[in-house]
């Protein structure tokens, strides 16, 4: 290197130089995520309210609140669902229509296009359109229903603890399945044809090469897809809330909901944060668990 | 095991725009246990007649028959073939040994059956230490064999080859050719080998099929294809290096057919009086088939030397006769110098004569 010898930046040592390319990455890191982080950790030990900005420290208190209070074990057990089943769906939903989008047909192109459509949307404009599909009394959902004889009489589809709980989940997948699409679709397009030619040559059917063949490909982009999605879904805050605000009788009070009526609501921000570290140490081991068996697929 | 007869078989690929025919009227009869290649340079139509035979294409018109079998409609499965892809294409997720067994496992075959055949398969391509790997952790080579003993372990009436050795490097490659000629005196299978490397084909094939734009250009034993090539484009495509094409004339002078051509004129035997009346000719003469000769025997020709390459047992000589370039192929103890004047013979016995334009031509002889 030029540094090393001679001129004004002689007493740059290689190592040196490592360090000062590294530090706007580190600082970055550190400003962006382990302060805020930290800082998150701390307020969890706080009682803090408000009107008290600076809070008060309790230890464990919050936690201990937490772990003794069925609200947060109701609103763990429906965020674990919704994520489940809304990231489950979105898998079967997207690979299904990533299968067909790779299939030679008139359109092709522009059907490719249209299907990235609710995932392109901003959340609010989907939330407003759905509510109006939903609703009870002049909800375009209902008039269909009830138009083809599917159901009798309208359905309060958001004001129901069972139904509004799949509604919510609907609108889950509706809105994030072409994410799996794009991905799946991605990884179809490089499978080697000649595997699906040598497997009709061996006497596989269309199942068989499904199964032995595209299935066993698309397998490791499916299992970082539902990494990538149970972390966002888990996570989601706007699409239950925006819908339901957590409603009808806390049914889809998922634990993003429960942190903002903690904090935001009851201005207790150390329970809040204490929700929200739970979270996050429940998603690191969904992660822990997931590279553990990466690890062990790989070998 | 059976013949395959291929019947008048023609392929059109529509696209934008256009009918591109990738194969043109294929016709021929490939007797049981045969090798069989098909050589050619890219987009000749040997991969699409493969592709055809095998049933993963299906033809514009035309039939395919494995002895009295019609075989045209039927599915691959149906068919009772088997392939080697160039790529191997075996199935990454599955050891070795399930890739031998799943054709087997497909057609139900039962269990002590599968694991006797896939002993049997394993032993002959001495590839039994690696069942239980993974295709990604073998070799090319190792590959190639579990490739070879998936197609092998089905008892197929009619093996396809489409360029199984091309992924190789040079060294294996050669090492495999001699393992699949001694693989065929084995098992005996009709072989059809598709491959654009005609050593490859010259060295394991009962028979050649040479092709471009999709039309057979001609097909016969190897020594006939070298020997005796039924047109320019056949003469040219076999041999390396390739054969010397000189242009010039044919003409008649006091009853004997001459051939004048820069700085030479040479005359032919007789039996290129049959040659078509065609006034401009293009004579074609391997870089085996020019001698040095004294300089003043009488016909030989006067050239310099240009480049001498030494290729270990051999020594390329590109010499310039008249203004055009010869390549002469000699023993490497035959040293000559860039600069050097020579006198050459050609070899009577062993001159193609080809028509002017190339395309309508008739070997000499």
């Amino acid at each position: 290197m030029a540094v090393r010898s001679g001129g004004p930046l002689a007493w740059l040592r290689d190592q040196h130089l490592g360090v000062i390319l590294l530090l706007p990455s580190a600082l970055t890191f550190l400003v962006l995520l382990v302060f805020p982080l930290s800082y998150g950790i701390y307020t969890s030990f706080l009682q803090r309210h408000v009107l008290d900005p600076e809070g008060v420290w309790v230890g464990l208190a919050n936690y201990v609140w937490l772990f003794g209070n069925a609200e947060f074990w109701q609103s763990l057990a429906i965020s674990t669902l919704w994520a489940g089943a809304t990231v489950g769906l979105q898998i079967v939903l997207g690979t299904a229509v990533a299968l067909i989008l790779h299939q030679p047909f008139k359109g092709r192109s522009l059907v490719r296009g249209l299907v990235l459509f609710p995932y392109m949307m901003p959340v609010v404009s989907v939330i407003l359109i759905w509510m109006l599909l939903y609703n009870a009394l002049y909800g375009v959902l209902n008039y269909l229903l009830v138009q083809t004889g599917l159901i009798a009489a309208p359905i309060a589809w958001l004001s129901q603890p069972g139904s509004a709980f799949w509604s919510v989940v609907f609108v889950g997948v509706w809105k994030y399945f072409p994410f799996v699409v794009v991905i799946v679709l991605a990884r179809l397009q490089v499978i080697p044809q000649d595997l699906y030619e040598a497997a009709r040559i061996d006497g596989a059917g269309a199942i068989a090469r499904f199964v032995d063949i595209t299935l066993h490909q698309i397998k490791d982009v499916l299992l970082v897809v539902a990494l990538l999605r149970t972390i966002y879904m888990f996570n989601n805050f706007e699409i239950a809330f925006l819908l339901t605000g957590g409603g009808p009788l806390r049914a889809t009070m998922t634990l993003p909901i429960l942190v903002y009526e903690q904090a935001f609501g009851l201005y207790e921000m150390g329970r809040g944060s204490a929700i929200a570290v739970v979270m996050f140490l429940i998603l690191i081991g969904v992660m822990s668990v997931y590279f553990a068996f990466l690890r062990k697929e790989s070998d | 095991m059976a013949n395959v007869r291929i019947d008048r078989l023609h392929k059109e690929f529509r696209s934008h725009g256009g009918v591109v025919h990738a194969l043109k009227e294929l016709t021929l009869d490939i007797a049981d246990g045969e090798f069989i290649s098909l050589v050619g340079p890219s987009g000749c139509g040997k991969s699409t007649a493969l592709r055809i035979i095998a049933g993963l294409e299906t033809p514009t018109s035309g039939r395919i028959l494995f002895g009295p079998r019609d075989i045209t409609k039927l599915e691959p499965r149906d068919r009772n073939i088997a392939m080697v892809f160039q790529s191997y294409a075996l199935y990454p997720h599955m050891s070795v040994r399930q890739n031998l067994e799943y054709g087997l496992r497909k057609r139900g075959v039962a269990r002590e059956e599968r694991d006797r055949k896939v002993a049997t398969i394993g032993a002959m391509l001495q590839i039994e230490s690696m069942f239980e790997r993974k295709p990604r952790q073998l070799s090319g080579g190792q590959r190639q064999r579990v490739a070879l003993g998936r197609a092998l372990i089905r008892d197929p009436e009619v093996f396809l080859l489409d360029e199984p050795l091309s992924n190789l490097d040079a060294k294996l490659r050669v090492h495999m050719r001699a393992e699949l000629a001694a693989l065929h005196q084995k098992v005996q299978t009709t072989m059809v080998y598709v491959t654009h490397d005609q050593l490859e084909a010259m060295t394991l094939s009962d028979r050649i099929v040479v092709m471009n734009h999709g039309v057979m250009q001609q097909v016969g034993r190897p020594d006939e294809i070298y020997s005796r090539p039924a047109n320019r484009f056949v003469a040219e495509f076999i041999g390396t290096p390739s054969m010397n094409m000189i242009e010039g004339e044919l003409r008649i002078e006091s009853g004997k057919p001459i051939f004048t051509g820069p700085g030479m004129a040479i005359a032919l035997p007789q039996a290129s009086l049959h040659m078509p009346a065609a006034k401009q000719a293009t004579l074609g003469v391997r870089p085996e088939d020019i001698a040095l000769v004294a300089p003043d025997t009488p016909g030989a020709i006067a050239a310099r030397v240009t480049v001498s390459e030494l290729t270990g047992a051999e020594r390329y000589h590109f010499v310039t006769v008249g203004g055009g370039s010869v390549i002469i192929r000699t023993p490497a103890s035959t040293v000559l110098h860039p600069g050097e004047n020579v006198a050459l013979g050609l070899h009577p016995d062993r001159l193609h004569l080809f028509g002017g334009a190339g395309e309508d031509a008739a070997a000499l002889r």
